[in-house]
């Protein structure tokens, strides 16, 4: 009888499904009408007309690889610092259609109560949120938001980059003025600060613990950091950290904004397998289900009791010629290779409608996006007339590599390979483990490949230097170097003019578009796929969800 | 005896040297650097050779098997760059895992496998037999994916009469105190029951497909021990003396029989530490086997090479416990 009372428990708290105490009371050798009618009284008083907060399911794709905010790491890894961690200022929220939150581009204070930004825009002045604290209870200070920028500039972790963006290259912009003012000095007015300050590498960090736990060969913490979880976040571990398998997050005791979290927690399980993701949403056994390709997403547009959440997004997938191997060094064979692609049937085929053709190398949804300039659609006979010209009239052989862990690279791959093969270009699709595939292109051994870019930082200039700028820029993989772009970036970086910098930008664009270094194939959608009784889903510039918003009927 | 264990061990140990050198060989050998995907997409070539040092694949190959070897005599198989943690840990939490899976089937394969098999093999030829061996064929030839898939779309997903396969336990459901790390032991030895039917829930759909696998080595092996044991001269004689069937099948067939099977199930089990990753993987069942999986698609070597090394020395260990196990049951092995 006690089995059968901590059953009923379970459900009522919503620490099992239905499913497992339907298979549970069996077990225990309840007849199915006695089981029914306790789902029912159990499930009555969960709903959410008695304001109880409920447990969410979430089926990560990826691993948790490291928990340090300033590290690269894994999508579900950002996913938990996200929740867990704080910077001084986030973006501001509105609501969206179907009870969505929307990111705008308009700053607010997180942990920083108030934040100002001088006349010349050069110096931002931010005012510690009383009464926040760190997970730990020890309260955030000047001092921790200086600790954490002078970590992101010199420490570990690739936050430097982020900072040197900022114009901050030196720890003396860095100043806590006194326990409650923190000061940062940039090197020259920004347009791109209020879309670097709020990324998740900028998160504050316990200077205390910090220092506690760095040794001599490793000063910023990072063994610490890269297993622990410290911040001021709505969330902290909890008690279920299984590697590999699941991770409790638990609201914070300590946040200092409570009513901001809407669910008593939210467990992450690691599903590697998106049919299994796929299949376990569509049972009801999962709350949100993330990363299922664009054909599990089209088997969910008609499933009962699901809700596809999409938003467009600014990720960029094209091809990479590289121009260090021959023909591609030749601008009349990238244009030819622009010409003869299927660029309609990808959206059918592969993205199965879950995005639109990218026809800008600032994508759509970018400020100073322009996709009038770009001239190509699928045209076979001008793609070989270029080839003729030059002097490829038969066409020629190579690769196009992908990488095994992104099917649909790899059935785009296909379509290509058969629009090509209608001008002459014979290709051999390189499946390569990612291991191998970044190995390859470091290597510059890849003729083509696909790729995506995805800028946390919605800026046109943000995009394109790290798209095409040609000198100290290692994700300009095509190795294109154009002057004339690379001046209209650095004009266009720091530049305070809005008009300026659309002028610039569209130049910019201009002449990628006669240039094609990349072929532009398309902007996949940001797709949530959840359960119809969940709300709050949010998107943000980084695309990752806030977790504290949802909430389930 | 001492001398046969003794030259058992020394095998077993060089065995071991020669797994040790081939698996850090062919890990090293795979194509690909596992630092550029570990720096990720930002990463300028300081920051690939920082994680190249940081992961000591900048140091010369007889170097790295230098520290390697030296890790090991530690108990230190580096840190597995996809976990952050290291790796000796990363097994440790995840082997119960596999070992409950792998002892449950087993299990369910050995009750099932060698009374079929025998009964069998006791009317060679007649319709059971035809029937006992026709289940063993088929059990041998299914693939274990395609198995382990309609075993879950079948209770998971139209009978809906199992959780769903994402892992050891319901969601929310607390693991029971740490005793052998077998959650279904350990749930009853602390008396939580909930927990227990719920681990045993869980692990009903993938001890059902490795079960099915394993069942039928066990039950040819059984059916064609027992046709050659009954043939030979003791048993015609045990008849002779008018024994009755039962007594001949106790005393001298099972005997005989079981020396033959201890081998079979060894092996079996052996495998399916190693051979569950197609399982592990269907099941999202958080053992050792979906560990080497995720490891090997990342080329995670540390981690990759890890758990080779546990497979090579769990089925050392097993093969060595057999030989002692045979020589025991049966003395003229050890003076062969």
């Amino acid at each position: 009888m006690s089995e059968i009372s901590s059953l009923t428990r379970a459900l009522t708290e919503g620490r099992i499904t239905r499913r497992t105490f339907i298979g549970q009371a069996a077990l225990l050798g309840l007849s199915m009408s006695a089981i029914m009618a306790l789902v029912e009284a159990c499930t009555s008083s969960t709903s959410s007309g008695t304001g109880q907060k409920a447990k969410m399911l979430i089926g990560l794709d990826t691993d948790i690889d490291d928990l340090d905010p300033m590290d690269f790491k894994s999508d579900a890894a950002y996913e938990v610092v996200i929740q867990t961690y704080e910077m001084p200022v986030d973006n501001v929220t509105k609501p969206g259609p179907n009870g969505t939150l929307e990111a705008t581009t308009d700053l607010q204070g997180i942990l920083a109560s108030s934040f100002t930004v001088s006349a010349d825009g050069i110096t931002y002045t931010f005012k510690v949120r009383p009464g926040a604290t760190f997970s730990n209870g020890t309260p955030v200070t000047a001092k921790s938001f200086e600790y954490s920028y002078r970590r992101a500039l010199l420490g570990p972790g690739y936050a430097a980059l982020v900072m040197g963006m900022l114009t901050i290259k030196d720890p003396s912009q860095l100043k806590a003025v006194d326990d409650s003012t923190f000061q940062i000095t940039l090197g020259s007015a920004n347009p791109m600060a209020a879309k670097l300050l709020p990324l998740t590498v900028l998160d504050v960090m316990d200077p205390t613990v910090s220092n506690q736990q760095a040794t001599g060969d490793d000063k910023w913490a990072n063994a610490y950091y890269k297993t622990n979880i410290l911040g001021t976040g709505p969330y902290v571990k909890g008690s279920t950290w299984q590697a590999g398998s699941q991770y409790l997050l638990e609201p914070n005791p300590k946040y200092w904004n409570p009513s901001k979290v809407k669910n008593a927690g939210v467990l992450l399980k690691y599903i590697p397998s998106s049919d299994d993701r796929l299949l376990l949403l569509q049972q009801g056994d999962l709350d949100l289900a993330f990363g299922l390709p664009a054909k599990n997403l089209d088997q969910l547009k008609s499933a009962k009791g699901v809700t596809l959440w999409t938003f467009p997004s600014r990720n960029t997938n094209y091809v990479v010629l590289n121009s260090h191997i021959k023909p591609f060094n030749d601008v009349r064979v990238r244009q030819a290779i622009a010409y003869a692609l299927p660029y309609d049937t990808l959206i059918k085929n592969v993205l199965y409608g879950f995005g639109k053709p990218l026809k800008s190398v600032v994508a759509a949804g970018m400020p100073t996006s322009d996709e009038t300039g770009w001239p190509y659609t699928t045209d076979l006979q001008k793609s070989k007339s270029l080839l003729s010209d030059a002097g490829f009239p038969n066409g020629f052989r190579s690769s196009l590599a992908v990488s095994v862990s992104r099917a649909e690279d790899a059935d785009t791959a296909v379509w290509i390979q058969s629009g090509l093969a209608s001008v002459g270009i014979q290709i051999e699709i390189q499946k390569l483990s990612d291991a191998d595939y970044r190995a390859k292109q470091g290597a510059d051994q890849l003729p083509m490949f696909i790729e995506y870019w995805y800028s946390w930082a919605n800026d046109p200039f943000y995009q394109m230097f790290w798209l095409l700028q040609s000198k100290n820029v290692f994700t300009n993989l095509a190795h294109y170097a154009n002057p004339q772009i690379d001046s209209l970036i650095q004009q266009g970086m720091y530049n305070t003019n809005d008009s300026q910098r659309t002028d610039l930008s569209k130049q910019a664009q201009t002449i990628f578009d006669r240039d094609v270094p990349l072929i532009l194939l398309y902007q996949r959608d940001f797709v949530i796929a959840g359960r119809n009784n969940v709300t709050g889903v949010s998107v943000y510039p980084d695309q990752y969800l806030r977790f504290w918003g949802l909430s389930k009927s | 005896m001492e001398r046969f264990i003794a030259r058992r061990v020394g095998l077993g140990v060089v065995t071991l040297l020669g797994v040790l050198v081939l698996v850090f060989l062919l890990t090293h050998y795979l194509p690909g650097n596992p630092a550029l995907v570990k720096a990720g997409s930002y990463a300028d070539p300081r920051a690939i050779a920082a994680m190249e040092h940081q992961m000591g694949l900048d140091r010369p190959l007889p170097v790295q098997f230098q520290d390697y070897l030296a890790g090991i005599m530690r108990l230190n198989l580096g840190t597995s760059f996809n976990t952050g943690q290291p790796v000796v840990s990363d097994l440790r939490v995840r082997l119960p895992a596999t070992m409950e899976l792998a002892l449950w089937s087993t299990i369910v394969a050995v009750l099932i496998g060698i009374p079929f098999g025998v009964w069998s093999g006791l009317r060679p030829g007649s319709a059971r037999d035809v029937v006992v061996s026709g289940v063993a064929i088929f059990g041998t030839s299914l693939p274990l994916f395609w198995l382990g898939l309609i075993v879950l779309f079948i209770f998971y997903a139209v009978l809906k009469v199992v959780p769903a396969p994402d892992g050891r336990l319901s969601p929310f459901v607390t693991p029971p105190t740490t005793l052998t790390g077998l959650y279904s032991i350990d749930s009853i030895v602390t008396g939580n029951w909930s927990t227990f039917f719920d681990a045993v829930a869980h692990l009903f759909m993938p001890v059902l497909t490795l079960a099915v696998v394993e069942i039928a080595p066990i039950l040819k092996i059984a059916r064609s021990a027992t046709i050659d044991v009954m043939q030979t001269d003791y048993i015609r004689t045990a008849r002779a003396l008018g024994l009755s069937e039962w007594q001949i099948i106790r005393q001298d067939l099972l005997r005989n029989v079981g020396v033959r099977l201890l081998t079979v199930v060894g092996i079996v089990l052996g495998y399916l530490l190693g051979g569950s990753v197609l399982v592990e993987r269907i099941f999202n069942w958080p053992g050792i086997g979906l560990y080497a999986w995720n490891a090997m698609l990342s080329n995670d070597l540390a981690a990759v090479q890890g758990f080779i090394l546990l497979v090579a020395f769990t089925y050392t260990v097993l093969n060595f416990v057999i030989d002692v196990l045979y020589a025991f049951v049966d003395p003229r092995i050890r003076y062969a």
